[in-house]
């Protein structure tokens, strides 16, 4: 085992690290706002917008029904073949927001369907209306219930970021397949590449019960 | 923007074919992963054998922390060097494993945790021992619990057989590329493979409730 | 007979139990009676091992209880433990509650189990609901499933942990009518309650703990009508309080047997 060459290529593998970070940021923030957005469309009652929620069910479904890879290989290589020319980075950042966006309204929308309808009831009786009773009343406490899961998954979403290596966008993944060829040191370079990914994720993922604790905290035991 | 449809239904046979190596690959993976996990599960619940429990956590947190690919390429590409070398199948097979393994450890880490206190105490009172009180009392009970999370993990596995398709494992996605490569008739294709995962996860999940009202709801109402 | 010596135990800085003494003969039932926190359910769950004590000693028939998990095992198999909370196993039948620890340790040949079970399930008067679930059944029933399944392993000595601490008032009956038909049988018991007029019915001698130290004991006439220590007095005193403005119509609570 030699790891001699890494300092050398230090900046390669921050620059890499920073793509992966870039794509992971992107899919997160982008991602979150569709999802709140298509999670609270999800739980209206209203009749006029029930096309909208079976379109947006359907995104859903079908987003969280396959695997990622089929989703990026279907925009990278489908909208091409249908005359719509995007560059790579473009390419993934979009399948990875409507991706994210897919899971985070599901968890949004699960959060707020459990929130119990005696918020809603007390909110009404109190003379707010639709808007004031989610945005003040029942996102804050689906946030609060949720957020264990939402940073889970935005763990997750940093490890999916290296299957877009797949389709050529230049993360982590890719950049260690060069690092590979040029240094001919396979096993050295994928742990490199793995403790990239770790220093993030663990930590994180050490987060998650911490947050579970802190947003428990003035529930009834 | 002429959308054949007749493409992917020509080439059926090859996508079904694909699609068997991917339930295959899928439940070897399932049923493996789920063992090993439950038996690093025992050894993270009781933290005994000190060795063996740092052992396992290091491999559970290593597994959960790094990305499939990356644990892929490493097992495919990089372990070679040390002179060992696997096929592409057999890495598949084996990273799949060893990556849904550590988080069925958690799962059913989780589920173990859950059982009250009373029934360990219950059975030790009984005179069980801890190995009869795991296996009668506590582990069924564990994998009820933990029913919607091992259903949620095996469609995860099944989507991890599509990572596959980067090594020569002629896999569902695998065959797929295969297909757009050589007509590039993507959409239709991609399309199809689509609902075909789709159809999978939907009848995974629908099996996993009925099979959960089925075993274990029916003990729980009152007659 | 069951002895504890000069038993101490500790939860990190908190002395529970500050050097107990008793003894149980055989035949003999003892109620252990104190108020929250007073250490009666720590006692009665270190006489079989599921509290470690850090101080003292058990010995049951003669025997230290402690040791290896094969030598505690088998002090347990004539120690029968009955909960608080029930503790039965949710995802086996009730037959299978009772016949599971029996079967593993090959306490009887097969037909013989089938007959036990039946013979306690009639006891308990539950023989109908052999192939239920316990969720599927009220608390006081599931109470008389978890005896029954105590009493499976044919112990010498069973232990009640405030066995209808968790019962409804109306379902605690039955539950003492079982009890009190095992005492009737001749079994040596030991049992944590609350229930006053049903320890001062069936007890052979009343133990009052508090604050981790036995501070009366004695017959269950001596204990309720004239104790001799003050705290004794007080508790009791709120306890039966309670129980007279029940027998006076003040509160209608039915099923509960208040003798004089």
């Amino acid at each position: 085992m030699d790891f001699s060459w890494v300092p050398a290529y230090t900046g390669l593998f921050l620059k890499a690290f920073g793509m992966t970070l870039r794509l992971g940021a992107i899919a997160v923030f982008f991602g979150t706002v569709l999802g709140l957005v298509v999670g609270i469309l999800s739980t209206t009652k209203n009749r006029i917008l029930k096309p909208i929620r079976v379109i947006l069910k359907v995104y859903v479904e079908l987003l969280r029904g396959c695997p990622l890879l089929i989703q990026l290989f279907m925009v990278y290589f489908g909208f091409p073949y249908m005359g719509i020319n995007i560059d790579i980075s473009l390419t993934t950042f979009l399948v990875f927001t409507l991706y994210s966006g897919a899971y985070i309204a599901e968890i949004v929308r699960s959060g707020i369907e459990s929130i119990s309808v005696g918020q809603w009831e007390a909110g009404y009786s109190l003379d707010l209306n639709y808007m004031q009773i989610m945005f003040r009343i029942i996102l804050p406490q689906t946030i609060k219930l949720a957020l264990s899961s939402l940073v889970g998954f935005y763990i997750g979403m940093i490890k999916d970021t290296s299957l877009a290596s797949i389709i050529g966008y230049s993360e982590l993944v890719r950049n260690g397949q060069s690092i590979m060829n040029q240094t001919g040191r396979p096993f050295e370079t994928y742990i490199m590449v793995g403790v990239c990914y770790f220093i993030i994720c663990y930590p994180l993922s050490k987060l998650v019960p911490v947050i579970e604790r802190k947003a428990a905290r003035y529930d009834r035991a | 923007m002429f959308l054949d449809w007749r493409y992917p239904i020509d080439h059926i046979g090859e996508l079904l074919s694909g699609a068997l190596l991917t339930a295959q690959i899928s439940l070897i993976c399932f049923l493996t992963s789920l063992f090993l996990g439950t038996l690093c599960s025992i050894v993270r619940y009781s933290k005994k054998p000190k060795v063996l429990y740092i052992l396992v956590s290091i491999f559970v947190e290593i597994m959960r922390n790094t990305p499939l690919l990356v644990q892929l390429f490493f097992v495919f590409f990089g372990v070679p060097q040390l002179g060992i070398s696997f096929s592409p199948w057999a890495a598949g097979v084996l990273v799949l494993t060893l990556n849904s393994a550590a988080y069925y450890s958690e799962i059913m880490r989780g589920g173990i945790q859950s059982i009250p206190k009373g029934q360990w105490e219950a059975a030790d009172s009984l005179c069980l021992s801890k190995t009869n009180a795991f296996i009668r009392v506590i582990f069924p009970q564990a994998v009820r619990d933990a029913f919607p999370s091992i259903a949620n993990q095996l469609v995860l596995l099944i989507f991890g057989t599509s990572v596959l398709s980067i090594l020569d494992v002629r896999e569902l996605t695998q065959t797929a590329s295969i297909l757009n490569s050589q007509s590039f008739r993507s959409m239709e294709i991609f399309t199809f493979v689509m609902l075909f995962y789709y159809a999978v996860t939907a009848l995974i999940l629908l099996l996993t409730r009925l099979v959960y009202k089925k075993w274990f709801a029916s003990k729980i109402e009152r007659r | 007979m069951i002895e504890l010596k000069n038993v101490h135990k500790n939860f990190g800085k908190l002395e529970v139990l500050k050097g107990v003494d008793l003894t149980v003969k055989e035949g003999e039932v003892v109620a252990i009676i104190g108020p929250s926190g007073s250490g009666k359910s720590t006692m009665l769950r270190s006489i079989n091992h599921l509290e470690t004590i850090d101080g003292g000693e058990i010995l049951i028939d003669g025997k230290v209880m402690g040791g290896s998990a094969k030598q505690i095992k088998e002090a347990r198999l004539n120690l029968g433990m009955v909960f608080q909370q029930f503790n039965l196993f949710p995802h086996l039948t009730v037959h299978d509650n009772i016949a599971l620890a029996p079967k593993l340790n090959h306490r009887f040949e097969k037909e013989e189990l089938e007959k036990t079970i039946d013979e306690l399930l009639t006891k308990v008067g539950l023989l109908d609901k052999k192939n239920n679930y316990p969720p599927q059944l009220s608390g006081g029933q599931q109470q008389r499933i978890a005896i029954a399944r105590a009493l499976a392993m044919k112990p010498k000595y069973m232990l009640f942990d405030e066995p209808t601490s968790a019962l409804d008032p109306e379902l605690i009956g039955e539950v003492l009518r079982v009890i009190r038909q095992l005492a009737d049988d001749g079994m040596t018991m030991v049992i944590v309650t609350h229930e006053m007029s049903f320890a001062r019915d069936i007890a052979d001698r009343v133990i009052m703990i508090d604050g981790g130290v036995i501070i009366e004991e004695g017959p269950p006439r001596q204990i309720f009508s004239s104790p001799k220590n003050e705290r004794t007095k007080t508790f009791l005193k709120s306890i039966l309080e309670r129980e007279e403005s029940v027998k006076e119509g003040l509160f209608t609570t039915a099923g509960i047997e208040i003798e004089e």
